[in-house]
């Protein structure tokens, strides 16, 4: 069953740990947990993965049992169980040929699901991630191989191979979905690729899983999985220029960015806005968060974010602007909200 | 008690090394050599011709380290007897030498496991 | 027992009673530990063990209030308990003292407090050595924990991988002082190491075969090897990072030709086997506790040995498998899941001897066989879940998430706290006046054990809900809060239980050197023959693996003085040395007693790397300057000479009180402290070609960099050779002290060490000359690195030449007195093979690929 609603709340690590966790768990466990479950898989990868942690689990918990019920026999058995357990053959096969046969058809298997991930013939969409302290530089490429920027949201259409370049600006990261795939490192000097299949629609939540200092905690990402028509509209609209203010609010919001020097390190196209140093804000009000995952997208938000970035997100590199009086931040907020 | 020569006993005492010591180099050289073919190849993910030859290397390795490990395991018997007498006092160190190979035959095979299953410098994608 | 037997057993022990007046007065005088605030110049193992064991313990105690405050941050989502910076600071903190100034040093310390007594010696062979250490780490460890109440600690987690901990991302000192805490503990491993290959392998009691030897020192002997391997990567690791932020050599600057990478290889290098040099000694403690709880012999004692040096083997097959998701080739990465299996075997003979051994008596349910039954629960999962991080596709998930903070704090805390738990609980009347409380005991383990499993089995849960590790705050829509909550208050449960134990040590635990509580257990080994401060009254001569209960007279006998070197017959203090696999006695070391030089050598050790550490260089080398100055102080007390031998120890063997050449101990530890170069130079060999491998544009055949002329290597390598002759002519010299010429030996000694600093200085000069500078790329840089670990060897050769010639002139040295000569020689002879290796990959390399 793959269901579309990605944000499902049935806790679905319990229905992988039925002996051991749901008398304990099941209570404390109410709340929705699978929004960046490695249990919950949207994708041909990262459901091969789950299948092997399932049977790695079952496998482990029998053999714990075992050892368990060993020691328990060595304390407790009759003086015949435990003669028989005190021999030294005990510890040869116990501990060298069970394990050696086991651990041999796990590995053939282990090995051999690796396989599985080598590209796939079919041409994957290829996305351009960038680590950066402490969000996503984000660039797609059009068919005709001009790079489009974007930030921290990912989109891709649902059944395409999609892959993933992985690079960083500055120091080691790690980019994960759970729900996706596996973990890729990012690496300075090097470019690694994930590559993954969602078999469903829906948002899936990541995050940086190698710790990058400062505000890693909240460098989170969004992949959102869209059937093929709605991927291509969304693209169409990414390529174009940023949106027209229609509001007078708005209007005043574009020249107070100018003029407050935002372009310096945001680009919006079309307004002359260049900066690089910070995310690309030409549709930033298409985006769900703000500052990788770390706020939702409002414009109270943005103000707040604008204002007070130091404390949201402590020792994030953009300056806070709370010198600047509360109908500018909000002209920006909602500029910057009608950019869709 | 007699004295024995000491570098005699230190001569037995690096033999009880010798299949670890085996197991190790194999596993060095091999992953040595295969890091660095696969680095100086062109393109990481494109499967270049050498790799054949690549993996008659690693298998040739492999067979090398387990007749290295044959031979141990083989002198060892010889001054030991049945390897099975796990609590035999006398002739310790060769015991130690037998089992001690016999377990880097077995991590000898298991990279051996891999270097079938996986073509080598491929990159995976997740 | 009939007179008949009685005399017969007389007539058969190597010395007769009653033993003569005044002797054990002697002894006892001797062995006297300091009074007072002169306790600091202790060297004395049991002192030194119990010091070294509370300070670790207290570390311990540290990490574990950091630990604290990490989970009350996490026990609710959104939380603002504390910072995100002090968040950072705390989680690599608590990973670094847990590891570097916890785990490793209480094995080490467990080493230092047992061994000797476990062999039957009177003390380590180097006492001021492993005193050392213990200053240099208590001094070093308090500096590095206080950096927390200044804001100065590292926050760059406990692996510190670059670039994040560069000078560029991490301008602060505060990775400095990371650098510096470890540096310590690099110092003290290998002294440590040292100590133990050497105390392990030559002062075993008599007739102590390697067959017979207690599982705990096999256990101490392959972790002393792992040291010597593994600890030499980390070095050279800090080295770079060191350099690299403090001159900007670009070791790991992808930009300048570096690699992040490398650090991580390296680290992990070292990391890995890590894991196992601290569970192996813990192993060793359970395969000691187990046969006396259950009163009967380790099942497979034979397997176990195997599995320990298997261990010891396979765990540096593991160090990729920290570095699956770096992108990695696939078969690179299959080699190292292939090891990791490997690796599990050992383990699983381990457990199942240890059931055999429960199987094959009653197991007496005191406190430490609670913390062992725990122990074989908590590690076995562990280690399956080890296992399945050992899969590839299931790293990719799990790594870097909660689920392998849970593993490895299984496998550590489970695979070592617990052990320890319950050897603290057994050889506590060993020590002690009164044995620990066996109802705390109780309660402690029940409680640590509830504790641990409700605060870490559900961190599995909790990785596997998606959770990193090394966040300070989460989102309460992720649903982590409950399972959270769940861990915090099993972790409070589990800090209850440590807590237990801390009341039960400051109630129950009196240092004793005379009236311990003894064999309440009714062990079989040594430790527990009857101890003073000349730990026991003569050394017996063992057969078979437990004395105590084979030789059922022999506490008695070993108390009256029936054995061997009932007295101190040079007058000082000693103990025997015997060959290293029969153990048959060969001599009677003499060692040194109390003093302050070691403590100051320390001290200014510690001084001189906390000044480099905030950029004072004067001050620094000042210290430098007076740490060398005490060590020197120091060794003019050791070589003491053959003057007071042979000695008589009884049973008729008379035995020379000094040794020269491969039998003299300390011949034993210039091999190992060789080992220990040897492996830091194979270390940057490694380096050097990985980088060359990774970014082979900055090697000169592409930037066009000339290189130095070939006469230059060429001459540079001719004096080195010129200097090992020399030294072989010196060294004939000094054996004929009859000849008229004494200048001959100084001259020798002089020229020789002339000849080696010019061929360094050619070398460098000759670098130097053709432009390159080390900051330029990574090619420049490990090219003066090279140049750099021959010229520490060839500054500490300097010192040792230097202090031979001085002990020559004042008559310390001769013929039969050569120890300082040929240990300096021995040193001498490795700087020149290195030498002679660095020149030809530094002149052949670049040519070879140009």
């Amino acid at each position: 069953m793959r269901s579309a609603n990605t944000h499902g709340c049935r806790p679905r690590v319990l229905a992988q740990w039925p002996q051991l966790t749901a008398i304990l768990l099941t209570p404390v466990l109410a709340a929705c947990s699978d929004v960046q479950s490695i249990m919950a898989p949207q994708s041909l990868e990262a459901e091969r993965t789950k299948q092997l942690a399932d049977i790695l689990f079952v496998g482990g918990t029998v053999i714990l049992m075992v050892v368990v019920g060993l020691i328990a026999a060595a304390l407790f058995g009759t003086p015949a169980i435990r003669a028989r357990l005190a021999r030294a053959s005990t510890v040869f096969i116990g501990g060298i040929v069970f394990p050696a046969v086991t651990l041999t058809t796990l590995l053939v298997y282990g090995l051999s699901i690796i396989g599985n991930g080598f590209p796939a013939s079919a041409k994957p969409i290829e996305i351009d991630v960038q680590g950066e302290r402490w969000w996503w530089r984000v660039n797609y490429t059009d068919s005709t191989g001009q790079k489009i920027a974007s930030a921290n949201e990912i989109r891709v259409p649902v059944d395409r191979p999609v892959r993933l370049r992985l690079t960083t600006a500055d120091v080691i990261h790690s980019f994960w979905v759970p729900r996706l795939a596996g973990k890729v490192d990012m690496i300075p000097g090097r470019i690694n690729f994930v590559e993954f299949r969602a078999v469903a629609v829906g948002e899936f939540r990541g995050q940086c899983a190698e710790y990058c200092g400062g505000a890693h905690a909240l460098m989170g990402t969004r992949v959102i999985a869209l059937k093929r028509e709605e991927f291509e509209a969304w693209m169409s609209n990414l390529r174009q220029p940023a949106r027209e203010p229609s509001q007078p609010i708005e209007k005043r919001g574009r020249e107070l960015f100018l003029q407050r020097g935002c372009g310096a390190c945001h680009t919006i196209s079309g307004i002359g806005a260049v900066g690089t140093s910070g995310p690309n804000l030409t549709h930033v009000g298409g985006r769900k968060a703000i500052a990788a995952e770390t706020l939702p997208m409002t414009t109270e938000n943005l103000v707040r974010w604008i204002a007070d970035n130091e404390h949201v997100k402590p020792s994030n590199l953009m300056p806070s602007y709370g010198a600047l009086p509360e109908p500018e931040l909000q002209a920006i907020a909602r500029y910057l909200f009608s950019l869709e | 008690m007699a004295t024995r020569h000491q570098a005699h006993s230190i001569v037995e005492l690096l033999a009880v090394l010798a299949g670890p010591a085996i197991w190790f180099t194999y596993f060095g050289l091999t992953y040595g050599t295969q890091s660095l073919l696969c680095a100086m190849a062109a393109e990481p993910d494109e499967i270049d011709p050498t790799h054949t030859r690549l993996v008659a290397l690693l298998g040739a390795a492999t067979v090398v380290a387990l007749l290295g490990l044959t031979a141990v395991i083989w002198s060892g018997v010889r001054q030991h007897g049945s390897v099975f007498r796990v609590s035999d006092q006398e002739n310790f160190l060769a015991h130690l030498q037998v089992t001690m190979a016999g377990l880097s035959a077995f991590a000898v095979l298991s990279v051996a496991i891999a270097v079938v299953l996986l073509p080598p410098c491929m990159r995976v994608f997740g | 027992m009939t007179a008949m037997v009685e005399r017969k057993r007389q007539h058969n022990l190597p010395n007769p009673v009653p033993r003569p007046e005044g002797e054990l007065e002697e002894l006892r005088r001797i062995w006297e530990p300091p009074r007072g605030w002169r306790f600091i110049t202790a060297v004395n193992n049991t002192q030194i063990g119990i010091y070294y064991i509370g300070t670790a313990l207290t570390f311990f105690v540290l990490a574990g209030i950091l630990a604290a405050l990490m989970r009350m941050q996490l026990a609710v989502p959104d939380n603002d308990f504390v910072s995100q910076e002090l968040y950072n600071q705390l989680f690599t903190m608590h990973g670094t003292i847990m590891m570097f100034l916890f785990a490793v040093p209480v094995v080490e310390a467990a080493g230092v407090l047992l061994l000797p007594q476990m062999l039957a010696a009177r003390d380590l062979p180097f006492p001021r050595l492993s005193a050392f250490a213990f200053w240099a780490y208590l001094v070093g460890g308090s500096v590095f924990f206080a950096s927390l109440f200044f804001g100065l600690a590292p926050s760059g987690g406990w692996f510190m991988y670059p670039p994040l901990t560069s000078g560029q991302y991490s301008p602060g000192d505060n990775a400095d002082f990371w650098l510096l805490g470890i540096g310590f503990i690099e110092i003290s491993a290998i002294a440590g190491a040292i100590e133990i290959v050497v105390g392990v392998l030559r002062t075993r009691a008599p007739g102590m075969r390697l067959s017979e030897m207690p599982i705990f020192a096999w256990t101490m002997l392959v972790f002393a090897g792992m040291i010597i391997f593994a600890f030499p990567a980390i070095i050279l690791a800090t080295m770079l990072l060191e350099l690299e932020r403090a001159f900007d050599w670009p070791f790991f600057i992808a930009d300048k030709g570096g690699d992040p990478l490398l650090w991580q290889h390296l680290f992990w290098f070292f990391g890995h086997p890590e894991v196992y040099i601290i569970f192996l000694p813990a192993a060793g403690m359970v395969s000691m506790i187990l046969p006396t709880m259950v009163q009967k012999p380790l099942v497979a004692y034979n397997l176990i040995v195997v599995a320990l040096i298997a261990t010891g083997f396979f765990s540096f097959g593991l160090w990729v498998h920290h570095m699956f998701t770096t992108g990695l080739p696939a078969l690179s990465l299959g080699f190292f899941a292939a090891a990791s299996m490997a690796v599990s075997l050992p383990s699983g003979i381990q457990v199942f001897a240890w059931i055999a051994t429960i199987a094959s008596g009653r197991l007496r349910l005191a406190t430490p066989s609670l913390f062992i039954l725990g122990f074989l629960f908590i590690f076995t999962l562990g280690g399956l879940t080890g296992v399945m991080v050992a899969m590839v596709p299931f790293n990719w998930q799990v790594h870097d998430t909660y689920f392998v903070v849970a593993h490895f704090h299984y496998v550590l805390v489970g695979g070592m706290v617990f052990p320890l738990f319950a050897a603290l609980y057994y050889w506590a009347p060993a020590f002690s006046a009164r044995a620990l409380s066996e109802r705390l005991g109780r309660w402690a383990f029940a409680l640590m054990f509830i504790g641990f499993n409700v605060a870490f089995f559900t961190m599995h849960l909790t990785g596997l809900l998606g959770m990193p590790r090394r966040i300070y705050t989460y989102p309460a829509e992720l649903g982590w809060g409950p399972l959270n909550l769940i861990s915090t208050i099993g972790a409070f449960i589990l800090a209850a239980g440590v807590s237990l134990v801390a009341f039960d040590l400051f109630r129950c635990f009196r240092i004793t050197y005379s009236k311990a509580a003894g064999n309440i257990w009714h062990a079989g080994t040594l430790e527990w023959l009857p101890n003073h401060v000349y730990a026991t009254r003569s050394i017996p001569i063992v057969h078979g693996r437990e004395p105590l209960w084979d030789q059922p007279d022999l506490a008695e006998d070993v108390n009256a003085g029936r054995y061997y070197l009932p007295g101190a017959p040079t007058g000082s203090r000693e103990t025997l040395v015997t060959s290293p696999i029969e153990a048959e006695p060969q001599y009677v070391v003499q060692m040194p007693g109390p003093s302050w030089t070691h403590v100051l050598a320390a001290l200014f050790t510690a001084l001189c790397f906390l000044s480099l550490t905030v950029k004072l260089v004067e001050p620094a080398i000042l210290f430098a300057l007076l740490a060398i100055a005490s060590v020197i102080v120091w060794m003019w007390e050791m070589d003491p000479g053959p003057a007071k031998g042979p000695v008589d120890i009884g049973g008729g063997l008379r035995l020379p009180v000094y040794m020269t050449g491969p039998k003299s101990h300390s011949w034993w530890a210039m091999v190992v402290l060789m080992l220990v170069a040897g492996t830091l130079y194979t270390s940057y060999l490694f380096s050097y070609l990985y980088i060359w491998t990774v970014a082979p544009e900055v090697w000169p055949a592409t930037t066009g960099q000339t290189l130095p002329p070939l006469r230059l290597p060429l001459l540079a390598g001719a004096l080195l050779i010129a200097s090992s002759g020399l030294m072989l002519f010196a060294s004939r010299a000094l054996n004929q002290p009859a000849r008229p010429q004494r200048w001959l030996f100084p001259v020798l000694l002089l020229l020789a060490l002339l000849s080696l600093i010019c061929s360094l200085a050619i070398e460098i000069l000759g670098q130097w000359q053709t432009g390159l500078r080390p900051a330029e790329n990574s090619y420049a840089a490990l090219t003066y690195l090279g140049a750099g670990l021959q010229g520490e060897l060839v500054i500490a050769l300097t010192v040792m030449a230097l202090f031979t010639l001085a002990r020559f002139f004042a008559g310390l040295l001769n013929t039969a007195r050569r120890v300082t000569f040929d240990n300096t020689a021995l040193l001498w002879h490795y700087t020149v093979g290195q030498g002679v290796f660095g020149l030809v990959l530094l002149h052949g390399f670049p040519r070879l690929v140009g």
